[in-house]
């Protein structure tokens, strides 16, 4: 039974030449798990958005939508919004009211259900989700995780059919989104819901999908079982978005393509079976001995007097012109770190010693608190009027950074009509008018595509190639063992395990790529799957 | 101050506007000190609110100083300050003046611990519920905008925009801050706002999810609360009270005792209310 219906829908934002979405046609059946897929602007969110009445953008309309078998615009108002849920990106955002049974009680509230039928309602969707315990603490304490839990037992109570999310996960660390699409699986498995989900963490939605929507430019390029897609993606020539395919499937890609697609690690390493891995690795050339840039000796940190040490007695040094990565749990102390290199904050034990007065740019999680202007280029003059540079000058340092951060279009838009990626990248120049030898950057991937996070890789290696210090702390694992020249664990205070990517991913079960998940009894010490396919000497003679 | 705050919101409501206006509006001083003290004694029960208290009384010393230097009405004159004289009636007045304050505050900082902002949404909710819930929906948004302006001072000022050495150039530079945070906060307001309606908060008809029973600790301080209420209304000439030029005697005729009774058993029933409970508990609990 078909519970969502479109047919040649083409939609088009007022003032836009280019259509936003172009005669899409799909349906989806009652019970189904969709993963909707596709690099940014290719219209997702638009798609989602169109389902639900009350949140459909404006703009030029065509075609069908069909909800529930009947015509959308046939839907009464509290089906509509009782029937259809839909869960953003960011989690604070969502929360209306001050505590956790306030939020929960909302939608119903504004479905006029009598209070015991409330209650009802909210007690048995918090137990079932696990947060009877929180329900009576402020939101603003909760974390990112719970936050996004919350939102969707907010929606869970007015009972829906249909579940439209769009990228749920975006703004959550690893062990919080893999929680997450973990409870929407079980959502649909056991309770039959509908769901409907845009993702970029496909490495996790792929194998949970029951089928697959490719969207590019506005069309739909793929609708099938996950591994039909998967095939056909990694069948095309390598683009960005063979990027966001599990790692598995790129593996898949780079030795032939022949066969059936893996997409979970175990199905990955049952597929390198096929393979031999004799050549050894390529040796690492030995890097210069070089004076460290910023050293940290015994270095304790505690935000107040009665709380525990964040950072206790770490030890750590930063060269000139590498990038490194430091990866760490939740609260293990990373944006702490920062924020003592960049020298807002001061250890109260213990010293950070460099050369000479070491010049940081922080770039904070939340990279639009850093602007304060109308549009980017006002922005990037009014630094250098604060920095007090002559007049003359800064124009033309304006253009210099712009042009190195690849956003002279940009210069005349507001910042906060770009996109994610391109924000980053006017963050990026911010920084570096202010010449910095080292640059911190708190989870720079964080709601980034893949082929945004090729262009960051990209533009940090040519910084690094001019001389700055590069240190990123991120939870993204895929991105640290493909872009950092050195990477470090941050653990109980100290740094543990510090290495280059092949070193410290090969070292590591769990806190791993995929690709040494799924290679590291074949073929150890490669963590991408380039590496991985560059050890690869043909196919194993005996079967597997 | 647990047990207090359980009791229904409606019964509580009306005895904190009760003993505030009354407060507010009783010129006798053995009310305003009979309020106060009440309020100390339920504060008691809450140690961050007496500590609070405690921290801010040099500022009611210093406002009850104030009122002799400016006043100079009154007949017993203390002693003579720049060609002044300083009156006992004066200060008597300026040390009630605080204490009815003091003690209005006190009140005030109490009840928000014991009615938050849910129990007004369920009071008022069927009359003005748009109204309430944007107040609930404020009172999110001020830790909110409270953690955003200080992620915002750090990451602007590690970036060096809050280098001005001049005191122009730094309130410009917290300037900037604060606009970037309204900025950002307006933005994310309106998917708040999206939020909302995808919930259909555009509906009519909207109800109160909150169930609340009277027990028999709600009669009996709802019944008190009238009782007393009524009793120093009734008392009627007994609030007013002079200071000048001669302070007037404390307790004139049995009307007064009456209003000072009543309003004692208004303003300490919360803390014999609290304290009723507490024994009863420590009682069961002894005999675990």
């Amino acid at each position: 039974m078909e519970i969502l219906r479109v047919e040649n829908i083409s939609f088009a934002y007022p003032g836009e030449e280019k259509a936003a979405l172009s005669d899409v046609t799909f349906s989806v059946r009652a019970g189904e798990f969709v993963v909707l897929c596709g690099e940014t602007g290719c219209g997702k969110t638009t798609l989602l958005r169109l389902f639900k009445r009350e949140l459909a953008p404006r703009g030029s309309l065509r075609g069908d939508i069909w909800c529930f078998g009947q015509p959308q615009s046939a839907l009464s108002a509290r089906d509509s919004a009782a029937k259809l849920g839909f869960v953003w990106q960011d989690p604070e955002a969502q929360i209306v009211t001050d505590r956790v049974f306030g939020e929960l009680a909302f939608g119903a509230e504004n479905l006029g259900l009598p209070p015991a039928v409330i209650r009802r309602r909210m007690a048995e969707t918090a137990a079932w989700l696990g947060i009877q315990n929180w329900l009576r603490q402020e939101t603003h304490t909760l974390s990112g995780g719970q936050k996004q839990l919350l939102n969707l037992a907010a929606v869970l109570v007015m009972r829906p059919d249909v579940l439209l999310l769009d990228e749920p996960t975006a703004q959550l660390d690893p062990v919080a989104a893999s929680e997450f699409l973990q409870t929407l699986h079980r959502l649909n498995r056991e309770l039959g819901l509908t769901i409907l989900l845009s993702e970029h963490r496909l490495e996790e939605a792929f194998p949970l999908a029951d089928r697959v929507l490719l969207l590019r430019g506005g069309r739909l390029a793929a609708n099938g079982a996950p591994r039909c897609v998967a095939e056909a993606l990694c069948r095309e020539p390598e683009n960005a978005m063979c990027d966001a395919l599990p790692g598995a499937a790129r593996l898949f890609k780079r030795l032939g393509g022949e066969g059936e697609c893996p997409l979970t690690v175990r199905e990955g390493k049952r597929f390198l079976q096929r393979f031999r891995f004799d050549r050894p690795p390529a040796p690492e050339a030995p890097k210069p001995p070089q004076k460290p840039l910023v050293k940290l000796r015994d270095v304790w940190f505690r935000y107040a007097k009665k709380e525990p040490d964040v950072l206790r007695g770490l030890c750590f040094d930063l060269y000139r012109g590498e990038i490194c990565c430091v990866l760490g749990g939740n609260g293990a102390g990373k944006t702490t770190l920062l924020q003592l290199l960049a020298g807002a904050k001061k250890p109260w034990r213990g010293r950070i010693l460099s050369d000479k007065a070491r010049k940081a740019a922080l770039l904070p999680q939340e990279v639009r608190l850093l602007f304060t202007e109308e549009t980017v280029r006002q922005d990037l003059l009014l630094l250098l009027e604060v920095l007090g540079v002559p007049a003359a000058e800064r124009e033309a340092r304006v253009r210099e950074a712009a042009r190195r951060m690849r956003v002279e279009p940009l210069l005349d838009r507001h910042p906060y009509d770009v996109s994610g990626g391109e924000r980053q990248r006017c963050a990026l120049a911010k920084a570096l008018l202010t010449e910095p030898e080292l640059l911190l950057l708190d989870e720079p991937t964080k709601g980034l595509d893949a082929a945004c996070k090729r262009e960051l890789r990209a533009l940090l290696r040519q910084l690094a190639a001019q001389g700055v210090c590069v240190l990123l702390v991120t939870h993204d694992v895929e991105f640290a063992a493909a872009a950092a020249d050195r990477c470090a664990l941050l653990f109980d205070g100290d740094m543990v395990g510090a290495g280059t990517p092949a070193d410290f991913f090969s070292e590591n079960s769990f806190y791993t790529t995929a690709a040494a998940r799924i290679a590291h009894d074949l073929c150890p010490r490669a963590v991408t799957c380039a590496a991985v396919a560059a050890r690869c000497t043909g196919k194993a003679d005996a079967p597997c | 101050m647990q047990a207090y705050s359980r009791l229904h919101p409606g019964v509580l409501c009306f005895g904190f506007l009760s003993v505030l206006l009354l407060t507010v509006f009783a010129g006798h001083p053995v009310v305003r000190l009979l309020s106060l003290l009440g309020a100390l004694c339920f504060a008691a029960f809450e140690r961050g609110l007496l500590r609070a208290a405690v921290r801010a009384l040099p500022f009611f010393v210093l406002l009850a100083l104030c009122n002799p230097l400016f006043v100079d009405d009154g007949v017993t004159v203390l002693f003579w300050l720049f060609d002044r004289p300083v009156t006992l009636e004066a200060l008597l007045y300026g040390v009630m003046q605080s204490v009815s304050l003091g003690a209005a505050l006190l009140w005030c900082g109490i009840y928000l611990r014991v009615l938050p902002a849910e129990q007004w949404l369920y009071l008022f909710g069927k009359r003005c519920p748009r109204l309430i819930l944007t107040l609930c929906m404020a009172l999110r948004f001020v830790p909110l905008l409270l953690v955003r302006l200080r992620e915002a001072d750090g990451a602007q000022t590690s970036l060096g925009l809050q280098t001005a050495a001049t005191g122009r150039g730094r309130v410009r530079g917290k300037l900037r801050v604060l606009a970037s945070v309204l900025s950002l906060s307006l933005e994310s307001a309106m998917e708040t706002a999206a939020s909302m309606q995808a919930r259909g908060f555009a509906l009519r008809g909207r109800t109160r999810s909150a169930l609340h029973r009277l027990s028999f600790g709600d009669a009996l301080t709802l019944g008190l609360m009238l009782f007393s209420t009524a009793a120093a209304l009734a008392a009627g000439g007994g609030l007013s009270y002079s200071f000048y030029p001669r302070a007037s005697a404390l307790f004139p005729n049995g009307r007064s005792v009456w209003l000072c009774a009543a309003f004692g058993v208004l303003a300490f029933w919360p803390a014999i209310y609290e304290g009723w409970k507490l024994a009863a508990w420590k009682y069961c609990e002894s005999k675990i």
